[in-house]
Order: C-alpha cells, then structure tokens, then sequence
C-alpha cells in the first residue's frame, strides 16, 4: 500500500509540474500552410492559406481558402482570423511565413517576436517577402496542394540555379536579428501573369 | 456427509465377505454404476468391485475371473496372499487393509477383490478406461519436427516424456490433489539437473493447496504463482512432451496432472514467450530471425494504437504534412474520438477472436471473413470509424497473435497504454514503459529472476533470448541451474 502511494505521489507530482497538451482530432482544426502579413497603412492584415479537408474529397483535390483577419497588432489579427472560424487553426504544419516588404525593421522584429511566443510555429518555417504577401499566397499552386508548401520548394530551385543559399528560416532570422546583425537577406516573390518570379532580394535593414 | 476417500479411514474390515460388501455398497449406494459379481468356487467365496467402463473386461474376464474359478489357493491360512500371488494372472496386484485405499482405486478403474474370511481386498489393476489418443495439439501446431501432443491421462503423457529422456536420472513422484477429486499429480524432474531449492519449494506450495478438485493444470498455475496478479505467466505450459523434455534438460520441473493434456514447467523465464519449439528444429538462422520478429511484435502490439493516438490528437506536427492531411480526411464524418474509437475496434476484434475460436472450425473462417471484412468495411463507409484506425488496430491484433503465451498480456497491455496515452499523450506512453519494463524486469518464477539473463547482459546469456544461436555456441544451461554446463567442446572431426 505504501508502495502505492508513493508511485501515485511521485506521478502526480511529475504530471503536474509536466502538464499535458489538450488533444484535438486532426478533422478538428484547420491544417494552415502559409501565412501572410501585410501592411495596410499602418494596421496588418494576416491571411491565413488553409487547407480545407473535404472527406468526400481525394487528397489531390484538396481545397484552399483563403482568410484574412484585420487588427493594430498581429495579436489583435490573429483574433479577428479566429473568429471568422469554426475549428481552431492549427500552425505546426504551416511552412511559409510571407512578410510584406513595406513593413519597417522594427516592425518586423516585433511580428517575429510575437510569433516565436507561438509554440505552434515551427522553427524551421521558411520567412519570405513579397509587395503583397496575402496575393501571393492567393495564387493557384501549380505542383503542390499548397502556395505554403510550393514556396520553398520553388525556393530550393532557385538555390541550386543561383547557388546562393538564404538563410532564412524562423529561427536563423531571429538569431540574427538578436545578434544586431545590419543585414538580413530574405528572397523578394512578385506577383507575375498570374505566377510568381522570385526578383530580388529583400534586406531587413 | 462423506466427502473424500480418506473420510473412510477410520473403518475397519472384517473377515465376513457380506459385511465387507454391505460396507462398500453403503459408501456407493447412490452410485448405479458400481458393479459387484459374487464367486463361489473352489470352496472359497469371493466378490468382485469395479466401476463399470472404467475396467478392461477382456482382462478382468482372463486375469481374473478365469483364474479363480479354475485354480485352487494353496494357502488357506493367508488366503488373500495366496489368491494375490499363485491364482490371479494380473500384471499388478496390491494388497490393503485400509478402506480408503480400496476406495480410491475403484474409482481410479481397478477392481477389488474381496475373499471371505480376510480382512484384506486385493486391488487388482485392470484399468481400461478410453482415451483421446495421441493427436498434434492443436494450439502449438509446427511445420516441423515431432508432432505428437499429450493426452488427459497422466500415465500415459509420463510415458511420452521417458521415451524422450531415457535414463534413470529422470525422476516422478506422485501427489494427490483435491479434497473430492483426488486428482493424481507427477512431479516429474532430472535428478542430477533439477535446483533442489525449487523442487522444494514447488513441493510446499503443492502441499498449501486446499481445494475441491483439479480439473487441469491452471488450477494448480494460479494457486502457486509467485505473481497472482501479473498479465505475466510465471508458469510455463505446453501440450508436447519434446517442449517439457527440453524444459526438463534444462533443469526445470514438470507437473504432469491426470485429466488434462496440459502439462505445467517451472521455473519459468520471460524469454520463453517469445520460443517456439520450432525454433529449434529449423536452421538458426530462421529462427533467430523469427525470434526478433515476435519481440518485435510483441512491443508494436499494444505499442501502435497509443502511438496512433499520440500522433493523430497530440504531436501532429510529427506526422508529414501529406500523411495529417490524408488523416484529417479520413477521419472527416467519424463523430468519436480517436481514443474511443481505438477502445471500440479493440473489443470488437476481440470478440470477433474469441467468437472465431469457439465456432467449428469452418464456421470459424466464415466469422472472420464477414467480422473482418465486410463489418470493417461498412463500419468505415459509414463513417463509425475510420479506416487508418481499422488498419492500425488490425495490425496491432495481427502482432499479438505472433506472441500467443502473451495473449492475456498484449490486451490489458493495449488497453492500459490506451488510456494513459489517450489522457496524457507521448507522457503517458512513455510512462506506460516504465512502469511496464519495471513490472516485467520484477517478475520471479519460484523465487528464480525471470530476466536474469536480460539484466546481466552477457554474451553467454544472450545465447537462446533474442535470437537463437548454433547449438554448439549453447554450452551451458540457463541460470537457474544446478548443473550448468550442456555440452563439451564441438569438434567436427
């Protein structure tokens, strides 16, 4: 009996100091790929690409829809974009974080910022620029069910053409904005006859 | 209210053969199938008792009756001696005074002989009572090797394991067991290989049990466990006498009980659920290979639907993007949980196995083809389950039958790990582990460490556990033995 008592004390102890994350059922949520942050005049705008699992549906047909969320602070946008929704969005599969370039340094380290709190975001999502990152994530993907997931891909092509490596995932982006590095290199995407062309290069200065 | 043989013990015979016989007929009178046959030749007067099927009649006929109307006793002074020795033809004849004896072997199929004026009753062996025969057990079938299986007489399955083991060393003594059965118990060992400590010990926890009757060996295995209340054999069991003659090699002690099939080993070690006696008869290298595979299974078991569970409900992120969005597909509609639609299949699909064991064996096949099929494959079309679940559960019983000594083991094992990770995700799996690495690694089997071998990682100790080594690597016997040492240096020339 002591025995037991002491296993139950010992566990009890080790789960509350563990805790334990709240299951959800993977037809339960809404499975994000790609983010989008805009700039308009001085509010931001978070588009969120989702992949609608349709169950009828085969997967090579998957949907896409495109939602937008409007507030002060990328805190009050995420709160807009939730309750345009039925299901909680789910970001561990998101792979494309597309920042728009009108945004200011600081403003910028302030997203990021807020996001890396988010223990959803993976930190190897890939952090991109475009003039308008909700169209770019709006365009029609031509080899993936996604623009989330056919970004990086497009990206890593790029590389091996240009041979010029970004380092430009979450968490190299932030370690370098916590060095106070001057520049930081993020491929530039344009919009382009209803495609995308990657043109330049975006520095965070 | 009489209950065993041994009430009787405190009645005397007398030298009257019609008391004797009164006495007897009371003890029996609601028994019909006793039957009594008077003689009188010779001068002398005599009574036969026997149960009625359980005799040889032929034999009691020619050894028996033949000889007492034909031939005359000699010695009229000791009659029951005489008639004993120079009248009857019957291999065995024993003499007794004490009722209670008599009792017993009438009921056990011998016949008594009672004579007018002794006070002894010559029991006389004529037991001829029918038997299933010699068949390949059906639960332990093999592709080769030897094939036969043991019977429900006990008699009969020692003389199987001597045909194996013949050499005076091999040992059987016999107990008595159960207050109204009097089931007949052989323990039966080699000599100069059996652990004295655990001979003794298996012989005092015998002696503790106190109950009505035994009608196969579990009632003896779950009276005598170390563990009661382990999902963990701590006794081994096998229907073929090759398997309790290798266990007997290996210094273990069998208990051969009369009216089963089933023969006891102990002591027992983990190691043995995963060996199948096959393992032994084919080449080492299928078999080592087939070894790893039923540990393997054996984890992936009750280990696949938790982990299911962790990946679908907790850790998503671990899953490949393709991978969670076909999920999230499938599972599109299913109204449960992950969780409860895992416990659901799993019951399900133990009540298809055990409905699929009981039915006849064509019966059998048709059951698992409409329960595994056609109720799966509506049960995902209308959207009750889904169909990575049905997989995943399916596959995780498929694992579990590669292991059958664990059967008991792999379902509470599936079901525990089920709710704990269900509640707690990866932390309750991996909290399942532990416990259950810390129950398997305390098992003891006659007070003998069940994964010695496991915790001391020799090279010598791994020999026959994860894998099955050439027989000339396997040189000294398992840990537990009193005489280590199997075979001497391998030489090929």
């Amino acid at each position: 009996m002591k025995r037991i008592l002491a296993v139950f004390l010992i566990l009890l102890n080790v789960l509350m100091l563990t805790g334990c994350n709240y299951p959800k059922e993977s037809n339960m949520e809404y499975i994000v790929s790609a983010l989008a942050i805009d700039n308009i005049y001085g509010s931001i705008e978070l588009s969120a690409e989702i992949i609608a699992v349709n169950a009828e549906q085969k997967s090579e047909n998957t949907n896409r829809i495109i939602l937008s969320g409007k507030g002060q602070n990328l805190k009050k946008a995420f709160y807009e974009l939730h309750k345009r929704l039925s299901k909680p969005l789910f970001l561990n599969h998101c792979a494309t974080i597309v920042i728009s370039d009108n945004f200011k340094r600081s403003d910028i380290k302030e997203i990021l910022n807020y996001l890396s709190e988010n223990k959803d975001i993976t930190k190897s999502i890939r952090i991109l620029s475009s003039e308008n990152a909700k169209e770019l994530i709006s365009l029609k993907p031509v080899t993936s069910i996604s623009m989330g997931y056919e970004l990086p891909t497009a990206l890593s092509q790029w590389k091996l053409y240009k041979e010029n490596e970004f380092k430009n995932n979450f968490f190299q982006v932030m370690q370098k904005i916590l060095e106070g590095q001057e520049n930081i290199l993020l491929p530039h995407f344009k919009t382009y006859k209803d495609g995308y062309i990657i043109d330049s290069v975006f520095n965070l200065r | 209210m009489a209950r065993a043989s041994e009430d009787f013990k405190d009645i005397e015979l007398n030298l009257s053969l019609n008391e004797n016989l009164q006495l007897i007929k009371n003890i029996f009178k609601k028994d019909d199938v006793l039957r009594l046959k008077k003689i009188s030749a010779m001068g002398y007067r005599y009574a036969l008792i026997y149960m009625d099927g359980m005799v040889n009649t032929l034999l009691l006929n020619e050894s028996v009756v033949k000889p007492l109307v034909t031939i005359k006793p000699e010695d009229s002074e000791n009659i029951a001696k005489s008639v004993g020795e120079s009248v009857l033809f019957a291999a065995e004849v024993k003499r007794t005074s004490r009722l209670p004896d008599a009792l017993r072997s009438v009921l056990y199929g011998d016949t008594l002989l009672l004579i007018d004026g002794s006070s002894e009753i010559l029991i006389i062996n004529t037991k001829g009572f029918r038997t299933r025969g010699i068949s390949e057990p059906e639960n332990e079938r093999i592709l080769q090797g030897p094939r036969e299986g043991f019977d429900e007489t006990a008699l009969l399955n020692i003389a199987m394991i001597r045909r194996k083991l013949i050499t005076p060393d091999f040992c059987v003594e016999m107990q008595r067991i159960g207050r109204r059965s009097d089931t007949i118990v052989f323990i039966c060992y080699l000599d100069s290989l059996v652990k004295p400590k655990i001979l003794k010990e298996l012989k005092n926890r015998l002696s503790k049990i106190d109950i009505d009757a035994i009608l196969d060996t579990n009632y003896i295995a779950e009276q005598i466990r170390d563990k009661p209340f382990s999902f963990f054999k701590t006794t081994g069991s096998t229907e073929r006498p090759d398997i309790v003659a290798a266990a007997l090699l290996e210094g273990r002690i069998a208990l051969v009980v009369d009216g089963t099939p089933v023969v006891m080993t102990v002591p027992y070690l983990f190691s043995e659920n995963f060996q199948s006696d096959e393992d032994y008869y084919l080449n080492f290298f299928i078999s080592s290979f087939n070894r790893i595979l039923r540990y393997i299974c054996f984890v992936l078991s009750f280990i696949v639907p938790s982990l299911y569970i962790c990946l679908v409900t907790f850790n998503k992120e671990l899953l490949p993007t393709e991978f969670i969005i076909s999920i999230a597909q499938l599972r599109g509609g299913v109204p449960f949980s992950s969780a409860f639609e895992a416990v659901s299949l799993i019951f399900i699909f133990e009540i298809l196995r055990e409905a699929g064991i009981r039915m006849p064996q064509g019966l059998g096949h048709a059951l698992s083809i409409v329960g595994g099929l056609v109720i799966g494959q509506s049960a995902v079309e209308a959207k009750i389950v889904s169909a990575p679940m049905l997989i995943v559960i399916a596959f995780s019983g498929i694992c579990g039958l590669m292991v059958p000594r664990l059967k008991v083991a792999v379902l509470y094992l599936r079901v525990i790990f089920l709710a704990l990770t269900a509640f707690l995700g990866f932390f309750g799996l991996f909290l399942g582990l532990s416990l259950l690495s810390a129950e398997i690694f305390s098992l003891k089997s006659f007070g003998n460490d069940e994964t010695f071998a496991l915790k001391k990682l020799t090279p010598q100790s791994f020999k026959d556990i994860f894998i099955r080594t050439p027989w000339f690597f396997m040189k000294k016997r398992p840990n537990f033995n009193f005489n280590k040492t199997r075979m001497g240096n391998f030489k090929t020339k």
